[in-house]
């Protein structure tokens, strides 16, 4: 006979789990309340889906005093770092839920199942966050990635959509098989190990027999699937395409929550990484290239670019490429500056998340008839239609271009003091030089909307935006707030980023 | 050579012969053959790492349920045999990054040193790879994944339910 485990599933466990299954649960609920009450308009759903995001923050939030660090043998990490994750995603979820009032009527894409799918893939990229094991990251990734093909494919009778969704399908799969494989080659590497802990663990004792070379190539691989997901240069041509082809709404949540999370794992894998000391340096020659490629392919290709939306994707290539930065800050240094670089990608990340949900937002605004308003044409004289729209994309661009007093400032500043810090002075001046390219396409925007005469009649909208103007003025005031008053949030970014260190 | 890695590496052959095949045929029920192939001689590595109920769930879900399920699609669909010289200029493109890219990995493998031997778990008991074994694990330490799978089906479910009826008309 032999010693079976003993099943252990104690309240711990349950509390860490909870939010999550809150949020899985309330997606199947919208799933279910629209096949027993069917009606022409979805509105009513999305102000649900909205209430369960809030409700699993709230949950989070109040639970993460009474979890432990870690859950279900390890498998469910709930430290200070994935809830500050967590955190991100559910306002990102819920302002692209804002933006979808009144945009999906406007594209006859108006469907129940969007927000149940938004909700399960909110909740697959809560599990890739709070991932303590490489199977975990995977089917967190899985789950997020199979309900975003669908989310991409949305617009009706739309070759744009389609054909982006099977564009992101294909490299998904793609990306999803490098993963995988990086994995096998982990596990075999670390003498079976798949917990980041233990991997961590094996590899600092690293007389114990492991053999670098397969490590390695297995960290190489598992790296580059992540780096594929946040597309930096050169594994950025899915993302122009993808963003335009989906919903605006969609796009939002691509851009910011989806981007978000995949940089929360990266960086648990680029920690996990520097504890490999032969691979440390190369691994940072590697990304110190891509980050100087993302930053200028970006920059460059999106000053020609006529599409809001197309800008916009260039724009968060070369966003990456800045958050690259604090990421090499991390992996080469130690102690209080590791943090520091940490703490200031966090900081930029949730900046980042407010600008573009905001920017896509007004995008998603200006949607008429099933036609997009991304052409920069819509945005002509915006000041005379729609004087507070155009406003807060005023104050969005110039935060995208980091000027102050705004968040993308702030977040650049910490950013690239950070890297000073750490040595990256080349790099630095590089994404400084950058930024100051990026004021001419961001501001052309500014510019049309004030300088210019409305071109033809303006069409109303056929659906109340109120709501949707709403979460507008939230993101710009957030971004104004976190551009006066960062103190208190870098004090909390910095607080979640210790966590990663061991 | 011992009996293990003779078949180790028969078995190796004819994965590889038959993942090849996957993507060479012309005619799909060619390239859904070649891959029940595929994993039959997967499931016999499977059978050399002491697996033998991953063997066996290989043999009956991936060749057996799965490639059958293939194969009624390809029927159902019947698509026409693919023409490999539509490609033209980019084929060739293809055929040269795809060598280059295997002669880089080719050099960098032979040109690395690797270590004698992977780590090895000692304690292989006979009670490895056994069915209780698995059930124990999926239930203990890997219960969450084990769950966390099932929301991914049914992501997966409400997906294609979703796209096929995208196109349909309203009311």
């Amino acid at each position: 006979m032999h010693a079976v485990l003993a099943p252990s599933f104690t309240s711990a466990d349950f509390w860490a789990i909870a939010p999550v299954t809150f949020l899985v649960f309330c997606g199947l609920a919208v799933l279910l309340l629209d096949a027993f009450f069917p009606r022409r308009e979805h509105e009513w759903l999305a102000y649900l889906s909205i209430a369960s995001l809030l409700l699993t923050g709230a949950l989070a939030s109040w639970l993460q005093g009474c979890a432990s660090r870690e859950a279900l043998s390890g498998m469910l990490l709930t430290d200070p770092l994935s809830h500050f994750a967590v955190l991100t995603l559910l306002v990102a979820a819920a302002l692209s839920c804002i933006s979808s009032l009144g945009y999906l009527r406007e594209m006859r894409a108006d469907r129940a199942e969007y927000y149940g799918l938004l909700l399960l893939c909110t909740a697959g990229a809560m599990l890739m966050v709070q991932a303590g094991d490489l199977v975990m990251i995977f089917l967190g990734l899985e789950t997020m990635s199979i309900a975003l093909y669908v989310l991409v494919a949305m617009r009706p009778d739309n070759r744009l959509s389609t054909e982006a969704s099977l564009k992101y399908f294909l490299l998904g799969a793609f990306t999803s098989a490098l993963l995988l494989f990086g994995m096998a080659l982990v596990y075999g590497g670390s003498g079976g190990q798949t917990n980041l802990g233990e991997i961590l663990a094996t590899l600092q004792s690293s007389s114990a027999g492991t053999s670098p070379v397969v490590l390695i190539a297995g960290a190489i691989l598992v790296l580059l699937g992540f780096l594929f997901k946040v597309a930096v240069v050169p594994f950025h041509m899915w993302a122009p395409d993808v963003y335009l082809g989906a919903p605006t709404n969609v796009t939002a949540f691509m851009a910011t929550g989806v981007k978000a999370a995949a940089f929360v794992v990266l960086l648990r894998l680029v920690g996990l990484s520097s504890a490999m000391t032969v691979f440390r340096g190369h691994l940072a020659d590697v990304l110190w290239v891509l980050a100087a490629l993302s930053m200028t392919v970006g920059n460059l290709v999106a000053l020609q670019q006529t599409s809001v939306k197309r800008m916009l994707a260039y724009s968060s290539i070369t966003h990456a490429g800045y958050m690259l930065v604090g990421v090499l800050t991390f992996l080469t240094s130690s102690g209080e500056l590791a943090t520091r670089g940490t703490g200031s990608v966090l900081f930029y990340l949730v900046a980042y998340v407010l600008m573009n949900l905001g920017a896509f937002g007004v995008v998603a605004l200006l949607g008429r008839e099933g036609e997009e308003g991304d052409n920069l044409q819509c945005f002509k004289g915006l000041s005379r239609n729609r004087p507070l729209v155009a406003l807060a994309m005023a104050v969005l661009m110039f935060s995208l271009a980091g000027i102050p007093p705004s968040a993308g400032f702030m977040g650049k500043f910490y950013l690239f003091a950070a890297g000073l810090k750490a040595g990256y002075v080349w790099l630095v001046v590089l994404a400084l030089l950058n930024s100051a390219i990026s004021v001419f396409y961001y501001l052309r925007v500014v510019m049309l909307m004030y300088m210019q005469q409305p071109e033809g009649e303006y069409r109303k909208a056929e659906t109340c935006q109120v709501c949707a103007s709403c979460g507008l003025a939230l993101t710009s005031l957030g971004v104004v707030l976190l551009g006066i008053l960062p103190g208190g949030f870098l004090h909390y970014a910095l607080e979640s980023a210790r966590s990663l260190l061991p | 050579m011992g009996a293990e890695s003779f078949f180790f590496y028969l078995f190796g052959v004819i994965v590889l012969a038959g993942a090849l095949g996957v993507v060479v045929m012309s005619n799909p029920v060619y390239s859904a053959i070649s891959l029940v192939l595929c994993f039959f001689a997967l499931a016999g590595e499977y059978v050399l790492l002491h697996a033998h109920f991953v063997a066996a769930a290989q043999v009956l879900v991936y060749a057996g349920a799965i490639m059958v399920l293939f194969l009624f699609v390809i029927m159902l669909m019947n698509p026409t045999p693919a023409d490999a010289r539509e490609a033209g200029g980019s084929a060739l493109l293809g055929w040269l990054l795809g060598g280059l890219f295997f002669a880089a990995i080719f050099v960098a493998l032979i040109t690395a040193r690797l270590p004698g031997s992977l780590p090895v778990r000692s304690e292989v008991s006979g009670y490895f790879g056994s069915v209780e074994q698995i059930g124990a694990e999926l239930f203990t330490r890997y219960l969450w994944p084990f769950e966390t799978a099932g929301v991914i089906l049914l992501v997966g479910i409400v997906g294609v339910v979703v796209l096929a009826r995208l196109h349909r008309k309203e009311g």
